[in-house]
């Protein structure tokens, strides 16, 4: 699964820190989601779309081995 | 206390604390005994010193991280089922190679607490290594 985590974050001007703060998970979860190691949940992925006020299949897309 | 503590049904933070200071249970017996201040039998000493780490070492590894999300639950998933693995094959391999070189001095810390203590040692060093990964940029 691709996202868009990263530029997202970037546009908002947001730390890898200050995100994982506001949806209370740790950095290093937010830093393997970004990488693609890692694959949240329904309810991460939905605060994730609230905090950058985006839908969520404009952060994450599905490929084709998914 | 998150949904994750309670579907994992983890200790609160402050066990870590507790355990640490299990740990200092043993050290102390032992440093007591060699310097002869308290007279106890060296087996009983064996035997505290033997249980109070295990049990240190479970509360250590059933206690909830200050943040424990999902990545840690599922890290903690794969660790303990590589420990499991770990322990089975370490049990299967010790137990082949006693039948197979009686003679050969068969390890006599094949009992279950060592066992145990061993598939905590490498449940955290899994842990750790899935954990220092995770923090790579």
């Amino acid at each position: 699964m691709k996202n868009r985590l990263k530029i997202e974050r970037a546009i908002k001007d947001l730390t890898q820190e200050a995100l994982a703060n506001e949806i209370g998970v740790s950095r290093q979860t937010i830093n393997s989601i970004e990488k693609n190691r890692y694959i949240p949940s329904t309810i991460l992925a939905l605060k994730l779309s609230k905090v950058f006020e985006k839908n969520i299949h404009d952060l994450f897309e599905l490929e084709d081995d998914d | 206390m998150n949904n994750i503590q309670k579907d994992l049904r983890l200790l609160p933070n402050y066990f870590k604390k507790i355990a640490y200071s299990l740990i200092l249970i043993p050290v102390m017996l032992a440093i007591l005994f060699k310097t002869n201040l308290i007279s106890i039998e060296k087996d009983l000493i064996t035997l505290i010193g033997k249980n109070t780490i295990l049990i240190s070492l479970l509360l250590l590894s059933i206690t909830s991280n200050k943040i424990e999300d999902e990545l840690t639950h599922k890290n903690r998933l794969k660790a303990f089922t590589s420990s499991f693995i770990f322990g089975v094959v370490f049990s299967v391999i010790s137990s082949i190679s006693n039948y197979l070189f009686p003679d050969f001095g068969s390890p006599s810390n094949t009992s279950t607490t060592y066992i145990l203590i061993q598939m905590f040692v490498f449940y955290f060093i899994i842990l750790y290594s899935m954990k220092k990964a995770n923090r790579e940029k």
